[in-house]
């Protein structure tokens, strides 16, 4: 209370115990006595400690032991000479400090300091009565001063040692915490599963790399953006939309699967299943909802197909059935119409009714054509392979579309490769798709009142390439579905003709594609060619 | 496409859609073919047992009870060499009725093209009596097209 403000540790300490300036003359003439017994009670001091194991460990070596012995004599001889002021505290702070260093108990700086006492109490005890008892309280003051300087110093350490390991600690946490949130954030951006935040306004406040590449926007184009506004289509934005929005703003429960599909940049959607997570209540702009997503599209699209040709397969097995029945009245009915042809030709009946009846036929032989494409298509026989020549199968599709083709003023050329190629293939199969693909070319370009038809054989590394190339109007657009069965741009074509055509070329491990614009159109066949033995002389080449 | 007199090319037509086996006996006989008609498998193998032989049975593949192939077959071990039109709606036994059949075996897809049909008849007519061997396997014509 009373103390002055400047008071250090050791002044404060020195009031404590009392210590005053008689202490320490009575400390000076106890030093007159006691100096001829200091080199005797370090003698007896380091003595001691060679009992201590622990205490002993400290030590290096006996010269170290002299020094000590030295030092601990002039210990003793500042100790009663004085002056006890900042310079004694910190002379003996940094004595502690070495003890402190050299890592020896505590409790032996105690025993040690008890050593000392008693040895001094005896020295102090033989003083003249007068001069005793003042030596002994100073002594006893001054070496409790020590002591606090002591563990003063041990304290310091204490505290310095603990602030290390703290300081550890929090660097080891820091680091682990650093290590955690890379694992996290590593594992959000590199999943291949879209992961999105919004915030509770709807805002997007996290979108991972997947869901960069599904939608095709980049992070910073819609981070802080309105997900629905964005990322739905415009159709879904009311109803799905506001669901979503109440979600994230907390005011409706969350649906926990929702397939929805999404916007990409390109305008084009892609099926996203998304599995929600409310994170709850949450200060602006930090994540209320996690939306989890997979691009489904290919999965949902498959289903559809499969779930389609079931469909096809089913309907196609009705439709097989009922397709054969039809064939038997189709036959009964085409004799008879051949008969009455015949008949009306030989009785000399009218123009008109031998027109009406060849009419029939014509219509009876499109019917059976249809049947005939459809069961093709609907009941596709395994490939029957053989050496085959390709150049044959073309020459022949060729010359059979040929008189159709002069009809309709278009010219049909053939382009072969000079060597023969012969590939392991059903030849009428493939002569059908040619046949196809011909037709279809001189129905292109008789639309144009006339035209050139190429066909085309090449051979390339693993493949055959066959080209149908025509000069008509092209295709009506890009996308149409022309490979699909019943999808027809002619007003009497069956529909079937290039879904045979794909069906074949499949089953032979073939592809086709079409390259189409206006003047030019062309339909390219790649059959695989077999690693098989050489089949140079297969039987088509002589039989052409 | 008339045989020339005296040498007539006789056939046995099994067939059970009455219409067609109608219809193709009576363009048959027109054009000069001396035709029976079968109706059913099991009356077809029992005229192959008796005489004159066929020049050419034409048996459709599909009929009640023995089916077309039995009929061939049956003829086949009576008569080795039998010449066969054999007459299908389903394109994909084809393959079947070629192994099964044996030589020499024409095959035709129904409905039938009546040309298509009188040509093979008068090749297979021509190559002369049963029992001749013939050259070559089964050969598929694909009925009713381009004409």
């Amino acid at each position: 209370m009373n103390e002055p403000p400047t008071e250090t540790p050791f002044e404060e300490m020195k009031r404590y115990v009392r210590f005053s300036a008689a202490d320490a003359a009575a400390l000076a003439r106890f030093g007159e006595v006691a100096t001829s017994h200091f080199p005797r009670i370090a003698a007896e001091f380091y003595e001691r400690v060679r009992e201590h194991e622990q205490a002993h460990a400290v030590f290096t070596g006996e010269a170290q032991i002299e020094r000590l012995r030295r030092s601990l004599v002039r210990w003793m001889e500042r100790l009663c000479r004085g002056p006890h002021d900042k310079s004694y505290y910190e002379e003996r702070a940094k004595i502690g400090r070495v003890h402190v260093r050299i890592g020896l108990p505590q409790r032996y700086m105690f025993t040690a300091m008890a050593l000392i006492r008693t040895a001094f109490k005896r020295i102090a005890d033989e003083l003249p009565a007068a001069e005793s008892a003042a030596a002994r309280d100073a002594l006893a003051r001054i070496l409790d001063l020590e002591l606090a300087i002591m563990l003063e110093t041990y304290r310091e350490d204490f505290v310095a040692r603990i602030q290390r390991v703290e300081r550890q600690e929090n660097e080891r946490l820091r680091r682990e915490l650093a290590r955690s949130e890379h694992r996290y954030a590593s594992a959000v951006e590199l999943a291949r599963v879209l992961v999105v935040g919004l915030d509770a306004a709807g805002r997007v406040a996290l979108f991972n790399q997947e869901a960069e590449r599904v939608t095709g926007y980049a992070r910073d184009e819609v981070l802080g953006g309105d997900f629905v506004g964005l990322l739905l289509p415009e159709a879904l934005r009311e109803g799905e939309g506001a669901r979503l929005l109440a979600a994230a703003a907390g005011a409706s429960p969350v649906e926990e699967v929702w397939e929805v599909p999404v916007r990409a940049r390109s305008g084009r959607e892609r099926v996203v299943r998304w599995q929600l997570a409310y994170a709850g209540p949450t200060p602006d702009e930090s994540v209320a909802l996690y939306a989890i997503g997979q691009d489904v599209t290919d999965e949902r699209a498959l289903q559809e197909r499969t779930r389609q040709s079931e469909r096809l397969a089913a309907v196609g097995t009705l439709a097989a059935g009922l397709a054969h029945e039809i064939r038997n009245p189709l036959n009964g009915a085409l004799l008879h119409v051949t008969y009455l042809e015949r008949a009306l030709k030989r009785g000399a009946g009218s123009d008109d009714a031998l027109e009406t009846t060849r009419f029939i036929g014509a219509e009876i032989q499109r019917l059976s054509a249809l049947v005939r494409d459809f069961l093709v298509f609907a009941r596709p026989s395994p490939p029957r392979r053989k050496p085959t020549s390709l150049q044959a199968v073309c020459l022949r599709a060729t010359t059979v579309v040929t008189d159709d083709a002069r009809r309709v003023k278009a010219e049909v050329t053939t382009d072969l490769a000079s060597a023969d190629l012969v590939v392991e293939v059903d030849a009428d199969k493939i002569e059908q798709v040619l046949l196809n693909l011909l037709r279809n070319a001189v129905d292109a370009v008789e639309g144009a009142g006339g035209g050139h038809v190429t066909l085309r054989l090449r051979r390339q590394p693993r493949h055959a390439l066959i080209e149908v190339e025509d000069d008509g109007p092209g295709l009506p657009s890009p996308d149409a579905p022309i490979f699909d069965a019943f999808y027809s741009t002619k007003a009497h074509g069956t529909g079937l003709g290039l879904a045979i055509v794909h069906r074949v070329l499949s089953d032979h491990g073939g592809s086709i594609e079409v390259d189409s614009r206006p003047g030019r159109t062309v339909f390219r066949v790649l059959l695989p060619i077999g690693s098989g033995a050489p089949v140079a002389d297969a039987e088509e080449r002589s039989s052409g | 496409m008339v045989p020339a007199p005296g040498s007539k090319c006789s056939i046995l037509l099994v067939e059970d859609d009455l219409s067609s086996g109608r219809g193709l006996a009576q363009l048959l006989r027109e054009d000069g073919y001396e035709i029976e008609v079968a109706v059913d498998g099991e009356t077809a193998m029992a005229r192959l047992g008796r005489l004159p032989t066929p020049d050419v049975l034409v048996a459709d593949y599909r009929l009640p009870g023995v089916d077309g192939l039995e009929v061939v077959a049956f003829g086949r071990r009576l008569h080795p060499g039998l010449p066969v039109v054999m007459v299908t709606s389903y394109p994909e036994v084809i393959a079947r009725l070629e192994r099964g059949a044996g030589a020499p075996t024409v095959i035709l897809s129904k409905p039938l093209a009546y040309a298509e049909l009188t040509r093979e008849l008068d090749r297979l007519c021509d190559r002369g009596a049963p029992g001749e061997s013939a050259p070559g396997a089964g050969r598929t014509v694909e009925g009713a097209k381009g004409r």
